[in-house]
């Protein structure tokens, strides 16, 4: 084991967690994140790895394939980011195993801040941040969408209950700020 | 004096009084009251001084439209001008006062322009202040701003937060009238997602204003029990307070919520307004219809009111606006206000009707054929003169004067997307045309359906076809009963008179101004609007307009329609800069980013300068430090001597992998990668299309088919764009697949002679990063401090011995804090921006102050990294005859002489030519003072540079004033063999 300590995207050596109103918002200490792209003309063999790999079919646009152990998620035309249910950080190296030459993969999970949101007024705050439209979202929607002008994620795990908003790990405190401003507005 | 005016019922709660004062004095009303209906209710007439002639004014109108009633509220920084006192809901401690006057309003000394009105007219300003021509912003401006306008601003900083939220629906219905109700209940009770925005803070429209009966109930009744079956569903949001001020595309309206300004203060963290951007499939304009005046002498005296605002301050308000009112029409609608008035035990005088034909009342003596020509009344209406149809005058006491000119339908959204109305003769007023914003429905009386049951009707009728149109498909239901009765109208524009007759009450404007606009060939409706400012205040002309071209149209004998409108722009009604701003002011205008070691660097008492986004250490001042250049220096020498350290994870890291990787980048850099072996790292310029240098930077070669490439901090994101746009347009023949890698990683730049030392500590001891196995430009996954994945790259921005050390971004507080401390026996020291730019102008390095834009590779003497031996992009434009020319641009290095400064932005001018854009040679892009030369030196450009070293040149800086004498060096003042590097 590294002798080195880390440090949440806030900084913290604890993941930071707010209750406002009827809201929580949760910083997610050590999310497990990797960007898959999938290479030219191995369409065949890329989904057949992600079938295996994920035990599901890969997202359409907007949307992620949530199992047991990942969220798929769509970021592009053939490209994903792959986010594992509990820390793992041999999720690269296992998705590198995987898919073999069907696809580049790159270790993303410090590349991102994730924030999750539960509780009653979760759609009153995004109304807040984010022009994509919260209050329609069921389980498995995902979109990319600025907040406060930082390029942002929203995952719906559950309708109306349950928000993960992903936003880049150096704004972490700033869209902490958009976040705990929102809450306090409502 | 308590509410004198006070009558009984309404829609107030009498068990809540709110105090509350008007230019100091102190006055009571009732929760429900708007500070209209409170000033009404206390017998107030008199509320401000007109823009121009500080004419006596009083309000005329209960909404939105209202062009007198304007008055400062709140105070101190709170303090905001022009708010209308019709849309200012009565909280306890309100404290407004009137504006444009001076001393008081009673007595306002710069009314002595209303007796120099002959002088003022239309068109006063474009004819009299012409010349001389200075004059117009040294004397006559100023005096014009004192002496016109309205509230002032208080200066100072708004101490509310303003909010900003999208919002998104099947059916937004604008306007929560009787239309608006019933298209949203029947919307609603379809299941469609519905927002129902209104203005008012109590649903109803002219319900609340009137007594009709619907469904078998009062009115407002109905709309309170429609309100309250609206609650209950899931689907339908109700946004009262809420004005929809534009449309724009795509479906998409701007609604502006005014969360707090019915409290004295918002409370703790909460926005005051909130700008909701609603994204709509379709929409419903369900906004009524503004009454309007007609026209005659000294009609603006404070007392003269539209008829239905009269009879609505009356029926929700139970406020009276007179003891004794007359009423002035010229249709059947004017009779409903004296019906009303009747009933609630107020005196009206007559019925002036305008009609020959007019109908009967019961309430009053009705004075057929006969219009009001003229008031009289010192500061507020006291008698109005009748032209009899016969042809004599009658002199009526009154204390207000209702008028009914007809109602003009608010379609004003309509004409967002320059749609233009259509004259409806029937109804003598526009009516929403065709071309209107895609998407957008008119319903109810906006569009000229005046009657209860007809908007009812309509309402339900348009939300069904909006719905069926995105494939919902919604029920008619059985409507309330409800009054269907015709206006009549006679149309009725003006009374000939021989004193001023006003249109535009908050322009002050007048049937003379419209006169001399025609008679001065300003016939057109453009320049009308422009010549006499009819239309062009807060108000956008609700209350003028369709007067004012009425008149324009009998001038020159056209229709109305063929003399047309002018456009309608968003804001439909004034509303503050603030809430456009939200949250975007001060410190929270744009996020920052922060490097992993941010919050070591607090620690240390760092100062931070803005890098774009990012925030990063400029210099970290120690103990007796008292000017930057002490720590600067220090950290420079400190780091050339023994070891320093800088975090440089700002630099743009883009990851490229892929099969084609290799031939990706050899073909977006300028200079040969293909053959980059891997393990190592090169230094790479990229060029734009054009041939002028885009960036530069250094890129790994981690894998066969991985690459990392390394880009400026500025440029970060415009390299990413431009990778991008290369892989999918240019060459989408090649397999590359690109992700930023910027966030990912914490790196760390270790330079100086101790820096291999310092981080042989660290890494772990399988890692052989001695000279001979890693040598400059290697690069290499590694571990350190025991097993965590770290990327090791031998690469020098300072020209020193140097690594850049990377670890996951998680680990990097923890890592400066490791580098730290085994860096102590070599006393590491942390440096910043300043002290880098310091080392890199040394070394002659460029960076984004030398690549402007403006600037090749042969520019900066980097020619033969264009190479011929490929394609690549930039390549065949950067051989332009006049980008190879021999006299180009070339970078030098500068050097101060005699103890001066060299400036960066100064131009060179070679010694004894005249300083003249004809004789410039070059310009200084970067300046420093060296420690090590201990002289000030810098980077620039001149015309054949390469071959003037040591040439004395002229440094010329006119702008801060600023000149000295500068020598021509080679831009490398350090180790330009790169020995140290190296070592």
């Amino acid at each position: 084991m590294p002798r080195l300590t880390p440090t949440t995207a806030l900084g913290g050596t604890a993941p930071r967690i707010d209750e406002i109103g009827g809201l929580r918002i949760t910083e997610i200490a050590d999310p497990s994140l990797a960007a898959l792209a999938m290479r030219a003309k191995k369409n065949a063999a890329f989904t057949k790895a992600a079938k295996a790999a994920f035990g599901a079919n890969l997202p359409a646009p907007n949307t992620a394939a949530m199992t047991d152990r990942h969220a798929v998620i769509w970021m592009g035309p053939d490209q994903y980011l792959v986010e594992a249910n509990s820390a793992d950080a041999s999720l690269a190296g296992t998705l590198a195993d995987n898919f073999g030459s069907a696809a580049s993969i790159t270790d993303a999970s410090d590349a991102w801040v994730r924030f999750d949101l539960t509780g009653s007024d979760n759609i009153a705050m995004l109304e807040r941040l984010s022009a994509a439209d919260s209050r329609s979202m069921t389980a498995g929607t995902a979109t990319r969408t600025p907040i406060h002008h930082m390029a942002c994620l929203i995952l719906c795990r559950e309708a109306g209950a349950s928000f993960s908003i992903y936003g880049p790990r150096s704004s972490a405190s700033s869209l902490h700020h958009a976040l705990i401003t929102a809450a306090a507005s409502l | 004096m308590t509410q004198v005016n006070r009558l009984d019922g309404g829609l107030i709660d009498r068990n809540t009084p709110l105090s509350f004062s008007f230019d100091g004095r102190q006055l009571t009303g009732y929760a429900g009251d708007t500070l209209a209906s409170a000033l009404v209710a206390n017998g107030i007439r008199l509320v401000g001084r007109s823009f121009k002639y500080h004419r006596p004014r009083g309000i005329i109108s209960a909404g939105s439209e209202e062009p007198n009633g304007l008055v400062e509220l709140r105070s101190g920084a709170r303090r905001e001008p022009n708010s209308r006192v019709t849309m200012t809901e009565l909280f306890d401690g309100l404290d407004a006062r009137s504006q444009n006057r001076w001393p008081s309003l009673g007595f306002d000394l710069m009314s002595v322009n209303d007796r120099l009105s002959s002088f003022l007219g239309a068109g006063f300003y474009y004819k009299t202040f012409m010349w001389p021509k200075k004059f117009w912003e040294l004397v006559y401006e100023p005096i014009i701003r004192r002496a016109a306008g309205l509230g002032a601003l208080s200066g100072e900083d708004d101490p509310d937060v303003y909010d900003r939220g999208y919002r998104h629906c099947d059916l937004l219905i604008i306007g929560a009238g009787p239309a608006g109700l019933m298209a949203a209940l029947t919307a609603g009770r379809a299941g469609a997602e519905v927002i129902l925005v209104d203005e008012d803070f109590r649903a109803g429209g002219r319900l609340t204003l009137e007594t009709h009966d619907v469904g078998g109930m009062a009115g407002c009744d109905w709309a309170d029990s429609a309100i309250a079956e609206l609650s209950t569903m899931d689907n339908v949001r109700i946004m009262p307070r809420s004005t929809a001020i534009g449309v724009f595309d795509h479906g998409i309206y701007s609604v502006v919520e005014r969360v707090a300004d019915h409290l004295a203060v918002p409370q703790p963290g909460k926005p005051r307004q909130i700008l909701w951007r609603v994204y709509a499939k379709r929409a419903l304009l369900c906004a009524g219809a503004t009454e309007r005046l007609i026209a005659f002498d000294n009609n603006d005296r404070p007392g003269i009111m539209q008829a239905g605002a009269v009879r609505g301050f009356v029926n929700r308000y139970a406020a009276a606006p007179a003891e004794r009112i007359a009423i002035f029409t010229n249709n059947d609608d004017g009779h409903r206000t004296a019906v009303d008035l009747a009933a609630a035990g107020i005196d009206v005088t007559a019925i002036i009707d305008s009609r020959d034909e007019a109908p009967a009342s019961d309430v009053a003596e009705v004075l057929r054929g006969s219009v009001v020509s003229n008031s009289s009344g010192r500061l507020g209406l006291g008698h109005v003169t009748v032209r009899m149809a016969g042809g004599g005058h009658r002199h009526l006491d009154c204390g207000a004067l209702a008028v009914s000119g007809g109602w003009n339908p608010n379609v004003h959204l309509t004409c967002h997307h320059r749609g233009r109305p259509v004259w409806q003769d029937d109804i003598a007023a526009f009516v929403p045309g065709d071309g209107g914003p895609a998407g957008l429905a008119v319903a109810g009386a906006a569009r000229g359906i005046f009657s209860t049951a007809g908007a009812l009707a309509d309402g339900q009728a348009q939300a069904i076809a909006q719905l069926a149109e995105i494939g919902i498909t919604a029920a008619a239901s059985k409507m309330p009963e409800a009054e269907s009765d015709d206006i009549n109208i006679t149309p009725m524009w003006h009374v000939g008179g021989t004193k001023r007759a006003w249109l535009d009450q908050q322009n002050d404007v007048t049937v003379k101004d419209i006169r001399q606009a025609h008679q001065e060939n300003f016939r057109s409706v453009e320049h009308l609007k422009r010549y006499t400012t009819l239309g062009m205040a807060g108000d956008q002309g609700r209350t003028s307009n369709v007067l004012g071209l009425s008149i324009m149209a009998e001038l020159t004998g056209k229709t109305i329609q063929e003399t047309g409108t002018t456009i309608y722009r968003p804001p439909y009604t004034p509303t503050p800069i603030g809430v456009f701003a939200g949250r975007s002011t001060g410190a929270d205008f744009r996020p920052t980013r922060l490097p992993p070691s941010h919050h070591w660097a607090v620690e240390q008492g760092a100062v931070f300068v803005e890098a774009g986004a990012w925030l990063r250490a400029q210099w970290y001042p120690r103990e007796g430090e008292t000017k930057w250049r002490q720590s600067v220096d220090r950290e420079v020498l400190a780091t050339r001597q023994s070891v320093g350290v800088c975090d440089v994870s700002t630099l743009g890291k883009i990851d490229i992998q892929g099969r084609g990787a290799a031939e990706f980048v050899n073909f977006v850099y300028s200079n040969g990668f293909a053959t980059l072996p891997v393990g190592k790292t090169r230094y790479g310029l990229m060029l734009r299309e054009d041939g002028m240098v885009m960036d530069d930077g250094t890129t790994a070669r981690l894998g066969e088919d991985h690459f990392l490439m390394t880009t400026t901090t500025a440029n970060a994101g415009g390299v990413y764009r431009h990778l991008e746009f290369v892989r999918q347009c240019l060459r989408p023949d090649l397999d590359v697949q690109l992700i930023s890698a910027t966030d990912s990683w914490a790196q760390f730049a270790v330079a100086g002679p101790n820096s291999r030392a310092v981080l042989q500590q660290l890494v772990d001891p399988q890692h052989d990063i001695s000279n001979e196995a890693f040598p400059f430009m290697a690069c290499g996954n590694i571990t350190v401090c025991g097993g965590l994945p770290a990327r090791l790259f031998r690469i020098s921005f300072s020209g020193e011995l140097a690594y850049e050390i990377a670890v996951p971004a998680r680990y990097g507080d923890a890592m400066i804090r490791a580098l730290m401390t085994a860096g102590e026996p070599y006393d590491i020291t942390p440096y910043g921006t300043e002290a880098l730019g310091v080392m890199r102008i040394e070394k002659g390095h460029v960076t984004g102050n030398e690549l402007n834009g403006t600037i090749t590779a042969r520019n900066l003497g980097m020619e033969k990294m264009v190479s011929k031996k490929k394609d690549s992009i930039g390549a065949i434009l950067s051989g332009r005859e006049a980008l190879v020319a021999e006299d180009g641009l070339c970078l030098v290095g500068l050097q101060a002489l005699n103890g001066t400064d060299v400036t960066a932005g100064s131009h060179l001018f070679a010694v004894g030519t005249p300083v003249d854009a004809k004789h410039d040679q070059g310009y200084v892009t970067s300046a420093a003072y060296s420690p090590h030369l201990e002289a000030s030196i810098g980077l620039g450009f001149i015309t054949n540079g390469a071959a003037r070293h040591g040439e004395i040149v002229r440094a010329m800086n006119p702008l801060q004033g600023r000149s000295a004498e500068l020598k021509i060096v080679s831009p490398h003042f350090i180790d330009p063999e790169g020995d140290r590097l190296r070592a």
